[in-house]
Protein backbone atom coordinates (compact mmCIF):
# COMPACT_ATOMS: atom_id res chain seq x y z
CA UNK A 1 0.00 0.00 0.00
CA UNK A 2 1.56 2.99 -1.30
CA UNK A 3 1.18 5.81 1.43
CA UNK A 4 4.06 7.76 -0.46
CA UNK A 5 5.29 7.64 -4.04
CA UNK A 6 8.65 7.52 -4.47
CA UNK A 7 10.34 11.21 -5.38
CA UNK A 8 13.41 13.59 -4.78
CA UNK A 9 13.06 16.05 -2.63
CA UNK A 10 13.24 19.79 -4.03
CA UNK A 11 16.14 22.51 -2.50
CA UNK A 12 12.41 24.61 -2.00
CA UNK A 13 11.21 21.18 -0.33
CA UNK A 14 13.86 20.82 2.44
CA UNK A 15 14.17 24.31 3.01
CA UNK A 16 10.65 24.75 3.55
CA UNK A 17 10.80 21.99 5.71
CA UNK A 18 13.54 23.14 7.69
CA UNK A 19 12.06 26.38 8.60
CA UNK A 20 8.54 25.15 9.45
CA UNK A 21 10.67 22.96 12.03
CA UNK A 22 13.18 25.52 13.68
CA UNK A 23 9.60 27.45 14.14
CA UNK A 24 8.17 24.29 15.28
CA UNK A 25 10.74 24.14 18.19
CA UNK A 26 10.35 27.88 19.09
CA UNK A 27 6.22 27.34 19.30
CA UNK A 28 7.40 24.05 21.13
CA UNK A 29 9.09 25.85 24.10
CA UNK A 30 6.60 28.57 24.08
CA UNK A 31 4.63 25.84 24.64
CA UNK A 32 6.05 24.27 27.62
CA UNK A 33 6.60 27.98 29.46
CA UNK A 34 2.65 28.34 29.10
CA UNK A 35 2.43 25.33 30.72
CA UNK A 36 5.01 25.81 33.13
CA UNK A 37 2.87 29.28 34.38
CA UNK A 38 -0.49 27.11 34.75
CA UNK A 39 1.44 25.13 37.42
CA UNK A 40 -0.51 27.07 40.51
CA UNK A 41 -4.05 26.88 38.50
CA UNK A 42 -3.37 23.04 37.79
CA UNK A 43 -2.30 22.06 40.97
CA UNK A 44 -6.04 23.13 42.25
CA UNK A 45 -7.80 21.82 39.24
CA UNK A 46 -6.24 18.35 41.19
CA UNK A 47 -7.04 18.91 43.89
CA UNK A 48 -10.87 19.71 43.15
CA UNK A 49 -10.68 16.71 40.82
CA UNK A 50 -9.84 14.44 43.77
CA UNK A 51 -12.49 16.15 45.58
CA UNK A 52 -15.03 14.63 42.48
CA UNK A 53 -13.96 11.21 42.04
CA UNK A 54 -14.62 10.83 46.12
CA UNK A 55 -17.77 11.79 45.90
CA UNK A 56 -19.38 12.13 42.27
CA UNK A 57 -17.12 8.97 41.02
CA UNK A 58 -14.41 8.27 38.85
CA UNK A 59 -15.48 7.45 35.11
CA UNK A 60 -14.84 3.81 34.78
CA UNK A 61 -16.27 3.30 31.38
CA UNK A 62 -19.10 5.29 29.97
CA UNK A 63 -21.52 6.24 32.62
CA UNK A 64 -20.06 3.32 34.96
CA UNK A 65 -18.51 5.21 38.02
CA UNK A 66 -16.66 4.16 41.34
CA UNK A 67 -16.23 6.59 44.60
CA UNK A 68 -12.51 6.28 45.36
CA UNK A 69 -11.55 5.90 48.75
CA UNK A 70 -9.36 8.48 50.36
CA UNK A 71 -6.09 5.56 51.13
CA UNK A 72 -6.26 5.11 47.60
CA UNK A 73 -5.54 8.89 46.15
CA UNK A 74 -1.84 9.18 45.13
CA UNK A 75 0.46 11.03 46.86
CA UNK A 76 2.75 13.26 44.90
CA UNK A 77 6.14 12.29 43.71
CA UNK A 78 8.58 14.37 44.86
CA UNK A 79 9.50 15.63 40.99
CA UNK A 80 8.61 18.26 38.69
CA UNK A 81 4.91 18.01 37.44
CA UNK A 82 5.49 17.78 33.71
CA UNK A 83 2.34 17.49 31.32
CA UNK A 84 4.07 18.15 27.83
CA UNK A 85 6.81 15.69 26.41
CA UNK B 1 4.78 9.79 12.24
CA UNK B 2 7.32 11.66 14.36
CA UNK B 3 6.43 15.03 16.06
CA UNK B 4 7.02 16.46 19.06
CA UNK B 5 4.34 16.87 21.48
CA UNK B 6 2.32 20.09 20.52
CA UNK B 7 -0.83 20.75 23.18
CA UNK B 8 -2.31 23.24 23.35
CA UNK B 9 -1.83 25.24 20.12
CA UNK B 10 -4.27 27.78 19.49
CA UNK B 11 -4.04 29.29 15.80
CA UNK B 12 -6.81 31.95 15.84
CA UNK B 13 -4.25 34.48 16.74
CA UNK B 14 -1.22 33.64 14.23
CA UNK B 15 -0.97 35.36 10.97
CA UNK B 16 -1.66 32.95 7.83
CA UNK B 17 1.69 32.18 5.60
CA UNK B 18 1.74 32.33 1.55
CA UNK B 19 2.46 28.69 0.43
CA UNK B 20 6.20 29.03 -1.52
CA UNK B 21 6.17 25.28 -2.37
CA UNK B 22 6.44 23.92 -6.09
CA UNK B 23 3.13 23.53 -7.68
CA UNK B 24 0.70 25.48 -5.44
CA UNK B 25 0.93 28.89 -7.41
CA UNK B 26 -0.59 31.94 -6.01
CA UNK B 27 -3.41 32.15 -3.75
CA UNK B 28 -2.71 29.66 -0.97
CA UNK B 29 -2.37 30.53 2.74
CA UNK B 30 -1.19 27.99 5.44
CA UNK B 31 -0.78 28.12 9.31
CA UNK B 32 1.72 24.32 10.29
CA UNK B 33 -0.09 23.00 13.09
CA UNK B 34 2.33 20.05 13.70
CA UNK B 35 5.43 19.12 11.51
CA UNK B 36 7.22 15.95 11.46
CA UNK B 37 10.79 17.96 10.30
CA UNK B 38 12.25 14.62 8.90
CA UNK B 39 9.53 14.11 6.22
CA UNK B 40 7.81 17.08 6.29
CA UNK B 41 4.39 15.47 6.83
CA UNK B 42 2.38 17.97 8.32
CA UNK B 43 -0.73 19.18 9.32
CA UNK B 44 -1.90 22.72 8.12
CA UNK B 45 -4.84 24.84 8.19
CA UNK B 46 -5.41 26.53 5.06
CA UNK B 47 -6.79 29.62 3.25
CA UNK B 48 -7.42 29.56 -0.79
CA UNK B 49 -7.81 33.51 -1.41
CA UNK B 50 -11.66 33.57 -3.99
CA UNK B 51 -10.82 32.70 -7.05
CA UNK B 52 -7.53 30.16 -6.58
CA UNK B 53 -7.37 27.60 -8.91
CA UNK B 54 -5.11 24.33 -9.67
CA UNK B 55 -5.08 21.86 -12.74
CA UNK B 56 -5.86 18.95 -12.24
CA UNK B 57 -2.96 17.07 -10.26
CA UNK B 58 -1.74 14.68 -7.29
CA UNK B 59 0.53 15.06 -4.35
CA UNK B 60 3.21 12.18 -3.85
CA UNK B 61 1.91 11.66 -0.19
CA UNK B 62 -1.02 10.49 0.85
CA UNK B 63 -3.11 13.19 2.10
CA UNK B 64 -6.61 14.43 3.64
CA UNK B 65 -8.74 17.56 3.77
CA UNK B 66 -11.83 19.21 5.59
CA UNK B 67 -13.53 21.71 4.60
CA UNK B 68 -14.20 23.93 7.67
CA UNK B 69 -15.89 27.20 5.42
CA UNK B 70 -16.63 27.95 2.21
CA UNK B 71 -16.37 25.31 -0.67
CA UNK B 72 -14.15 23.83 -3.58
CA UNK B 73 -14.82 22.56 -6.86
CA UNK B 74 -13.44 19.63 -8.34
CA UNK B 75 -14.09 19.41 -11.97
CA UNK B 76 -18.16 19.16 -11.55
CA UNK B 77 -18.02 17.86 -7.97
CA UNK B 78 -18.32 21.01 -4.82
CA UNK B 79 -17.41 19.89 -1.73
CA UNK B 80 -18.98 22.14 0.57
CA UNK B 81 -18.37 23.35 4.38
CA UNK B 82 -17.87 19.57 6.29
CA UNK B 83 -16.63 17.88 3.32
CA UNK B 84 -14.03 15.39 4.31
CA UNK B 85 -11.90 13.92 1.45
CA UNK B 86 -9.04 10.88 2.10
CA UNK B 87 -6.56 10.94 -1.49
CA UNK B 88 -4.17 8.10 -1.84
CA UNK B 89 -0.82 8.55 -2.96
CA UNK B 90 -0.75 9.28 -6.36
CA UNK B 91 -4.48 9.77 -7.06
CA UNK B 92 -5.02 12.35 -9.70
CA UNK B 93 -8.05 15.08 -8.70
CA UNK B 94 -9.89 17.62 -11.70
CA UNK B 95 -9.06 21.19 -11.96
CA UNK B 96 -10.26 22.72 -8.62
CA UNK B 97 -10.85 26.32 -7.41
CA UNK B 98 -12.54 28.27 -4.74
CA UNK B 99 -15.00 31.24 -6.34
CA UNK B 100 -15.67 32.59 -3.16
CA UNK B 101 -12.76 31.13 -1.22
CA UNK B 102 -12.35 28.55 1.42
CA UNK B 103 -10.72 27.77 4.63
CA UNK B 104 -9.83 24.03 5.00
CA UNK B 105 -7.64 21.29 7.45
CA UNK B 106 -5.05 19.80 5.33
CA UNK B 107 -3.06 16.59 6.35
CA UNK B 108 0.05 15.18 4.54
CA UNK B 109 0.63 12.41 6.08
CA UNK B 110 3.96 10.78 5.18
CA UNK B 111 5.89 13.67 3.04
CA UNK B 112 5.71 17.89 2.63
CA UNK B 113 3.12 19.09 0.64
CA UNK B 114 3.04 18.37 -3.05
CA UNK B 115 1.47 18.79 -5.93
CA UNK B 116 2.35 17.69 -9.50
CA UNK B 117 0.26 18.81 -12.46
CA UNK B 118 -1.26 15.12 -14.30
CA UNK B 119 -4.24 14.22 -15.92
CA UNK B 120 -3.71 10.68 -14.86
CA UNK B 121 -3.09 8.28 -11.81
CA UNK B 122 -0.09 6.88 -10.82
CA UNK B 123 0.69 3.83 -11.72
CA UNK B 124 0.87 3.04 -8.16
CA UNK B 125 -2.15 4.96 -6.88
CA UNK B 126 -4.92 3.20 -5.60
CA UNK B 127 -7.80 5.04 -6.23
CA UNK B 128 -10.66 2.74 -5.34
CA UNK B 129 -9.45 3.68 -1.52
CA UNK B 130 -10.35 7.29 -2.27
CA UNK B 131 -13.09 8.26 0.83
CA UNK B 132 -15.01 11.67 0.01
CA UNK B 133 -17.60 12.51 2.12
CA UNK B 134 -19.82 14.85 3.61
CA UNK B 135 -19.25 14.88 7.20
CA UNK B 136 -21.88 17.07 8.75
CA UNK B 137 -24.71 16.00 5.93
CA UNK B 138 -23.80 12.36 5.38
CA UNK B 139 -23.07 10.70 8.63
CA UNK B 140 -24.62 10.88 12.12
CA UNK B 141 -23.50 11.01 15.53
CA UNK B 142 -22.65 7.99 17.60
CA UNK B 143 -21.68 6.67 20.40
CA UNK B 144 -17.60 6.22 20.47
CA UNK B 145 -17.42 2.28 20.15
CA UNK B 146 -14.19 1.91 22.49
CA UNK B 147 -14.26 0.03 26.02
CA UNK B 148 -13.74 1.27 28.26
CA UNK B 149 -15.21 4.52 26.88
CA UNK B 150 -15.56 7.96 27.18
CA UNK B 151 -18.30 9.31 29.69
CA UNK B 152 -22.18 9.41 27.85
CA UNK B 153 -22.25 12.89 25.66
CA UNK B 154 -19.24 13.05 24.22
CA UNK B 155 -20.05 11.53 19.90
CA UNK B 156 -17.87 10.37 16.84
CA UNK B 157 -18.56 10.38 13.30
CA UNK B 158 -15.86 7.86 11.87
CA UNK B 159 -14.60 9.39 8.10
CA UNK B 160 -11.90 7.44 7.53
CA UNK B 161 -11.19 4.15 9.41
CA UNK B 162 -7.51 1.89 8.17
CA UNK B 163 -8.51 -1.66 8.63
CA UNK B 164 -4.92 -2.38 8.79
CA UNK B 165 -4.06 -0.23 11.70
CA UNK B 166 -7.11 0.43 13.23
CA UNK B 167 -6.05 4.31 13.18
CA UNK B 168 -8.93 6.56 11.92
CA UNK B 169 -9.98 10.53 11.41
CA UNK B 170 -12.95 10.86 12.95
CA UNK B 171 -14.98 13.71 14.27
CA UNK B 172 -16.09 14.27 17.62
CA UNK B 173 -18.70 16.54 19.94
CA UNK B 174 -18.83 16.89 23.25
CA UNK B 175 -22.63 17.87 24.61
CA UNK B 176 -22.85 21.58 27.25
CA UNK B 177 -22.29 20.41 30.46
CA UNK B 178 -20.01 17.45 29.75
CA UNK B 179 -17.46 16.11 31.84
CA UNK B 180 -15.37 12.76 32.38
CA UNK B 181 -13.85 12.74 35.66
CA UNK B 182 -10.76 10.38 34.45
CA UNK B 183 -7.40 10.31 33.26
CA UNK B 184 -6.69 8.68 30.05
CA UNK B 185 -3.80 8.39 27.76
CA UNK B 186 -3.24 6.13 24.97
CA UNK B 187 -0.91 3.41 22.91
CA UNK B 188 -1.30 5.32 19.75
CA UNK B 189 -0.64 9.00 18.68
CA UNK B 190 -3.90 11.25 18.67
CA UNK B 191 -4.41 14.63 17.47
CA UNK B 192 -7.07 17.20 17.38
CA UNK B 193 -8.28 20.60 16.14
CA UNK B 194 -11.79 22.83 17.88
CA UNK B 195 -13.83 23.39 14.83
CA UNK B 196 -16.04 25.56 17.70
CA UNK B 197 -16.57 25.48 21.11
CA UNK B 198 -14.30 24.97 23.91
CA UNK B 199 -13.14 21.89 26.27
CA UNK B 200 -11.09 21.87 29.46
CA UNK B 201 -8.36 19.72 30.07
CA UNK B 202 -7.11 19.23 34.02
CA UNK B 203 -3.23 19.33 32.81
CA UNK B 204 -3.49 22.11 29.66
CA UNK B 205 -6.45 24.12 30.66
CA UNK B 206 -8.70 25.84 28.09
CA UNK B 207 -8.89 24.38 24.53
CA UNK B 208 -10.89 26.89 22.40
CA UNK B 209 -12.12 27.23 18.75
CA UNK B 210 -8.89 27.18 16.53
CA UNK B 211 -7.20 25.22 19.12
CA UNK B 212 -4.75 22.18 18.43
CA UNK B 213 -3.45 19.68 19.41
CA UNK B 214 -0.48 16.79 18.30
CA UNK B 215 -0.26 13.96 21.22
CA UNK B 216 2.38 11.09 20.88
CA UNK B 217 1.39 7.97 23.08
CA UNK B 218 1.82 7.68 26.77
CA UNK B 219 0.71 10.98 27.41
CA UNK B 220 -1.68 11.80 30.14
CA UNK B 221 -4.80 13.73 29.36
CA UNK B 222 -7.86 14.62 31.19
CA UNK B 223 -10.27 14.82 33.39
CA UNK B 224 -12.47 16.43 30.58
CA UNK B 225 -15.12 19.15 30.88
CA UNK B 226 -16.77 21.23 28.38
CA UNK B 227 -19.49 24.08 29.78
CA UNK B 228 -21.16 24.66 26.08
CA UNK B 229 -20.11 22.20 23.94
CA UNK B 230 -17.78 21.80 21.30
CA UNK B 231 -17.01 20.27 17.78
CA UNK B 232 -13.94 18.96 16.53
CA UNK B 233 -11.56 16.99 14.36
CA UNK B 234 -9.18 14.05 15.10
CA UNK B 235 -7.11 11.66 13.92
CA UNK B 236 -5.25 7.93 15.25
CA UNK B 237 -2.28 6.33 13.66
CA UNK B 238 -3.81 2.88 14.89
CA UNK B 239 -5.99 1.74 17.12
CA UNK B 240 -7.59 3.87 20.18
CA UNK B 241 -7.34 2.42 23.58
CA UNK B 242 -8.82 4.03 26.60
CA UNK B 243 -6.63 3.78 29.50
CA UNK B 244 -8.12 5.29 32.54
CA UNK B 245 -7.13 6.26 35.61
CA UNK B 246 -6.56 8.81 38.45
CA UNK B 247 -2.74 9.29 39.18
CA UNK B 248 -1.82 12.77 37.72
CA UNK B 249 1.82 12.74 38.17
CA UNK B 250 2.66 9.09 36.09
CA UNK B 251 5.16 9.70 33.18
CA UNK B 252 4.45 8.64 29.51
CA UNK B 253 7.41 6.06 30.50
CA UNK B 254 5.37 4.61 33.97
CA UNK B 255 2.09 4.54 31.52
CA UNK B 256 3.55 2.68 29.18
CA UNK B 257 4.86 -0.30 31.86
CA UNK B 258 0.91 -0.32 33.49
CA UNK B 259 -0.05 -0.83 29.59
CA UNK B 260 2.26 -3.66 28.89
CA UNK B 261 0.86 -5.11 32.26
CA UNK B 262 -2.87 -4.45 30.88
CA UNK B 263 -1.82 -6.56 27.93
CA UNK B 264 -0.44 -9.54 29.76
CA UNK B 265 -3.64 -9.74 31.84
CA UNK B 266 -5.71 -9.34 28.84
CA UNK B 267 -4.10 -10.42 25.92
CA UNK B 268 -1.76 -12.79 27.87
CA UNK B 269 -1.55 -15.53 24.83
CA UNK B 270 -0.45 -13.31 22.34
CA UNK B 271 2.04 -11.37 25.29
CA UNK B 272 4.02 -14.59 25.64
CA UNK B 273 3.99 -15.28 22.15
CA UNK B 274 5.48 -11.72 21.21
CA UNK B 275 8.10 -11.77 23.94
CA UNK B 276 9.31 -14.90 23.11
CA UNK B 277 12.89 -15.40 24.89
CA UNK B 278 14.61 -16.39 21.85
CA UNK B 279 13.34 -13.55 19.55
CA UNK B 280 11.88 -15.72 16.41
CA UNK B 281 8.27 -14.97 16.99
CA UNK B 282 8.23 -12.16 14.16
CA UNK B 283 4.97 -10.91 13.16
CA UNK B 284 3.25 -12.04 9.84
CA UNK B 285 -0.01 -11.58 8.60
CA UNK B 286 -0.94 -14.29 6.01
CA UNK B 287 -3.92 -11.84 4.36
CA UNK B 288 -1.06 -8.71 4.14
CA UNK B 289 2.27 -10.37 4.00
CA UNK B 290 3.97 -6.90 2.75
CA UNK B 291 3.08 -5.13 5.40
CA UNK B 292 5.99 -4.61 7.82
CA UNK B 293 7.47 -8.07 6.54
CA UNK B 294 10.46 -7.05 7.19
CA UNK B 295 10.16 -5.78 11.01
CA UNK B 296 12.84 -7.76 13.40
CA UNK B 297 13.23 -6.55 16.68
CA UNK B 298 16.59 -7.27 17.50
CA UNK B 299 16.20 -6.13 20.92
CA UNK B 300 14.24 -8.85 22.40
CA UNK B 301 15.91 -10.00 25.88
Amino acid sequence: MPRIIDYEKSDAAKEWIRDEGAEQEERYKQIVKEMDDLSDERDVWVEKFFERIQTRGFNVHYDNRRAIPAEELPKRPDRPFKVVF
Amino acid sequence: MSRPHIEPYVETMVPFRRMTLPGFGKGMHYKVLSLDSDTGACSLVVKFESGYSLPPGMSYTEMELYVIDGSLKFGDQTFERGHYLWLPAGVSMPAMSAPDGARLMMFYNHGEPSFVESEEDHPRAERHKKVSVNALEDIVWGPANVSPSVAPGCFVKVLKFDPLTHGFTFMYCMTPNFWQDNISYHDCMEEGYHIWGTSWMMQFGYLPTGGYFWRPPWINHGAFQSDYGCIAIGRTDSQLHNYFHFNPWTTPEENQERAAAQLYRQKRNLYEWVRAQDGHNHPHDFEHPHYHEHVHHDDHD
